[in-house]
């Protein structure tokens, strides 16, 4: 306006000046309250549209306050196009300050000068003097000079403050920048991904997501959050509780994370961080502490647990289809020796082959599983027993094939035993039971073999188990006995001692055979117990008997390879007052087929100190020679099957001649037992026996009566 | 360490398709054999199988331990498995021996069950390889 040289002097009124000035700041800052409190484009040309009337009003108002000597005159069209640009510029500076765009931001200020600048140079335009020389310059307006003066202060004051507002607001945006940065560092830190939302906007996210999903950060700012986690919406990530989720990499590979949210305002709106943990690892790690709880380290296969877990689950479906499983327990036979003899590296390496083996003779859909120590066992689907049998027989016959490790040769066995669900078990640990069942039957059949589960099996197991506890009780409490058979010369018929023969009377079993307990007895390793009482009994009831008569006495191949076996014997000589020429311990060959050395260094020890030693049940089992040829036996003692078929059966007599003409020769005594008729006893005595033992002298007798009898004799002899 | 193994088996390949059955385990297994640093001799009669596998100590084990684990194979017997001094099927990755009934007559395997194993090894191998060169 001051630029407006009509060519006539030109005066301002103070009022309309100052007022104009006052009403363009009220309506400006009203029009940028409107833009900024109703956020959206409407808002925006809302607050355009007042600010450029605002424009319009300070200028026609300042105008009111031109005052020039003439008359002015308005053309319409001019002021209509000078109001009409002035808000169209502003309106489009109004939506240019809200843009996304950095470089359309930065246009709104120019925007706004050219509305504010064709707004007036419009009105300008729009302005015509005509000079009136009777008009006068109103009294105490403000004269175009002075008015310079003030508008350039003014102007120069605004220019300060708009110099101060920036560099505030430089300093202001330095440190926020700073602010930022820091919080970027900070986030970039975290283990975790972190992402910031506006909405389902993507506007942040830190390194290591950056990381996780494989993508530039650039490449996801702006983006929506559905792009990297579909199907949740920001919203609704649940705050202050985890959930599982699954964002999705670059690849478009699902990952599965865990996400939490926490709302944060940043600048004047509210935006949401979701923290994104990467489970890969996790998992992967339960995954393998899964598997590793679940595998035999040593072979590969399945465990015990595994096997478990495996029975229950396959026992379910298969309740419905009778005889459809199948479990076989199978346990290597010889093992503990090579694992004793070889160490357990040989130990383990031959468990290793023996895995692959099996694992070679099970169909496609069996499982095997390694129960533990030499344990396998084998679940298997089949359509009867007799699948289970095949698949059993296959099992024994790789496992017992040569193994060549690390040139050795390893001979070893298996035994199975097989259960049939449901019919012998409907539980897992009925099934089982019953697989140990049949297993522990083919061991007792020697092993190498495989048994069906019987249901008599349990029975006999039961049975056997009640023994078992009989035993032990009876071996604690002592209640052995023993009884005694006379033996005689044969030549004059004079008694020449007994054999002790342990009885065993059970309250409720009555008297329990020798032949029941005594296997079983030596199975667990009481036998020791039992042989000591035996020993120490006989003892002390031969001490009272006439001089020189002897007792026998049994020695267990476990007894004998016990290493204080000697000191023992000895101890329980001085204890009972036997001479040891009168004690004969009887052995059986089993004993020495296992030797090492021991037993025989126990056999010299004994003989040397006066003791006697004979050869028991002679001319059963191997009766190898070399073991008459190994140790200097007093006495050998032919089985009594051979006495009971002679003389009428000639192989066994030809045996019995052989064996006494062997001991004549090796100077051993020969004793007959089991002579229960007189040509029985004829034929032994016309063969050279020394001594006769059997019913047809004397049924075995208690302590008393055989004490009496001794005595009776010797009075007899006396007289 | 050159180690040789021979062992004898019963097959349980049906008799009517053991010929071809054999030639295509022979045919698979040469050129494996032959990378293993493995030779040998193989001879099939009357549903045995007596093969004489000779080789570093590792290979023929694990060779062996295959065969242990072919459940085409019944009743493996061990017959010889200890270090040699040189091969006796030098340049054969495992061949075939036409001569069966001839040879195996002459063996003391051929016998069937309770063939005593000791006089076997060696001598074994030597008339395996004889047979061989007389074809």
């Amino acid at each position: 306006m001051l630029a407006y040289r009509p060519g006539v002097p030109v005066a301002f009124a103070l009022n309309a000046t100052v007022g104009s000035f006052v009403l363009a700041v009220l309506l400006v800052g009203k029009g940028s309250l409107l833009a900024i409190g109703l956020p959206g484009p409407a808002g925006r040309t809302l607050g355009g549209i007042v600010s450029g009337l605002a424009i319009s009003a300070m200028h026609y108002t300042g105008m009111a306050g031109y005052d020039v000597p003439g008359t002015l005159h308005w053309a319409p069209g001019w002021v209509i196009a000078s109001v009409g640009a002035g808000v169209l510029l502003t309106i489009l500076s109004s939506h240019a300050s809200w843009s996304r765009q950095p470089a359309v931001r930065r246009l709104a200020p120019t925007l706004l000068i050219l509305g504010v600048c064709a707004t007036h140079f419009l009105g300008m335009a729009a302005v015509s003097v005509t000079p009136d020389p009777l008009r006068q310059i109103r009294p105490g307006a403000l004269s175009v000079e002075t008015l310079l003066v003030l508008v350039t202060n003014a102007a120069l004051l605004v220019l300060a403050l708009g110099l101060v507002a920036v560099w505030v607001s430089v300093r202001f945006e330095r440190r926020r920048r700073a602010e930022e940065r820091r919080l970027r560092d900070f986030a970039d830190v975290a283990v975790e991904g972190l992402l910031i939302c506006d909405g389902e906007r993507i506007v942040g996210l830190n390194r290591s997501l950056e990381q996780m999903l494989g993508r530039r950060r650039e490449s996801l700012l702006g983006r929506s959050l559905a792009e990297i986690l579909p199907g949740i919406p920001a919203a609704d990530v649940p705050v202050g509780r985890e959930r599982d989720a699954t964002v999705t990499d670059a690849a478009g590979t699902p990952i599965p994370v865990r996400i939490v949210a926490q709302d944060i305002a940043l600048g004047e709106s509210a935006h949401r961080v979701i923290a994104i943990r990467d489970q890969r690892e996790r998992l992967s790690t339960e995954a393998e502490i899964r598997r590793l709880a679940h595998i035999d380290p040593l072979t590969g296969l399945p465990n015990r647990r595994s096997f478990a877990e495996s029975l229950a689950e396959r026992l379910g479906p298969a309740a419905r289809h009778p005889g459809r499983l199948a479990l076989i327990m199978l346990d290597l036979d010889r093992f503990k020796p090579v694992n004793d003899t070889l160490g357990h590296a040989m130990g383990d390496a031959l468990l290793r082959r023996v895995a692959g083996r099996l694992a070679s003779a099970t169909r496609e859909g069996d499982l095997l599983a390694r129960l533990g120590g030499d344990e396998f066992a084998v679940l298997a689907d089949v359509a009867g027993a007799a699948e289970a049998e095949a698949l059993a027989d296959r099992l024994i016959e790789v496992a017992r094939r040569p193994y060549a490790i690390d040139g050795h040769v390893l001979e070893i066995g298996a035994s199975a035993g097989i259960a049939l669900a449901p019919a012998d078990g409907r539980t897992p640990d009925a099934l089982a039971q019953s697989a140990d069942i049949a297993l522990y039957a083919a061991k007792e059949a020697g092993r190498g073999t495989w048994r069906l589960f019987e249901t008599e099996m349990t029975t006999r197991r039961q049975q056997r188990r009640a023994l078992e506890l009989d035993l032990r009780r009876a071996v604690a409490r002592a209640e052995f006995e023993v009884h005694y058979q006379p033996q005689i010369d044969t030549r004059t018929g004079a008694f020449t001692g007994a054999e002790a023969l342990v009885r065993w009377h059970h309250a409720e079993r009555g008297n329990v055979p020798p032949s029941v307990f005594i296997p079983l007895a030596e199975e667990l390793g009481l036998i020791v117990e039992i042989g000591e009482a035996v020993l120490r009994t006989a003892c002390r009831d031969a001490a009272s008997w006439p001089e020189p008569l002897t007792v026998a006495v049994n020695l267990s191949p476990l007894q004998l390879r016990s290493p204080g076996l000697v000191d023992q014997v000895f101890r329980i000589l001085g204890e009972t007052g036997l001479a040891p020429h009168r004690l004969e311990l009887e052995i059986t060959e089993s004993a020495l087929l296992q030797d090492d050395g021991t037993s025989l260094a126990a056999l010299v020890a004994l003989r040397e100190r006066g003791i006697r030693i004979s050869m028991d049940d002679f001319g059963t089992g191997y009766s190898s020679l070399s073991y008459l040829s190994r140790f200097p036996f007093d006495k050998i003692k032919i089985d009594q099957s051979f006495i009971q078929l002679a003389p009428e059966d000639s192989g066994s007599a030809s045996i019995v001649r052989a064996i006494t003409t062997l001991g004549a020769r090796l100077g051993m005594a020969v004793t007959a037992e089991g002579v229960e008729t007189e040509a029985q006893r004829r034929f032994m005595q016309q063969e050279g026996a020394d001594q006769l033992q059997g019913y047809l002298i004397s049924k075995p007798v208690t302590a008393e009566v055989a004490a009496a009898m001794f005595h009776a004799a010797r009075a007899r002899e006396a007289s | 360490m050159l180690h040789r193994l021979v062992y004898r088996s019963r097959s349980t390949i049906p008799p009517s398709e053991a010929e071809a059955e054999t030639a295509r385990i022979l045919a698979r297994a040469s050129g494996a054999n032959a990378k293993r640093g493995i030779t040998g001799a193989l001879l099939l009669a009357d549903g045995q199988f007596l093969q004489a596998i000779e080789g570093p100590l590792a290979e023929v084990e694990a060779l062996f331990e295959r065969i242990c684990s072919d459940l085409r194979h019944r009743d493996v017997q061990l017959l010889e498995f200890a270090p040699a001094e040189d091969r006796l099927f030098a340049g054969w990755a495992m061949e075939r021996i036409d001569h069966e009934d001839e040879l195996l007559s002459r063996l003391p395997l051929a016998d069937g069950e309770g063939a005593p194993a000791e006089p076997m090894l060696a001598p074994l191998a030597a008339q395996l390889a004889a047979g061989r060169t007389s074809a």
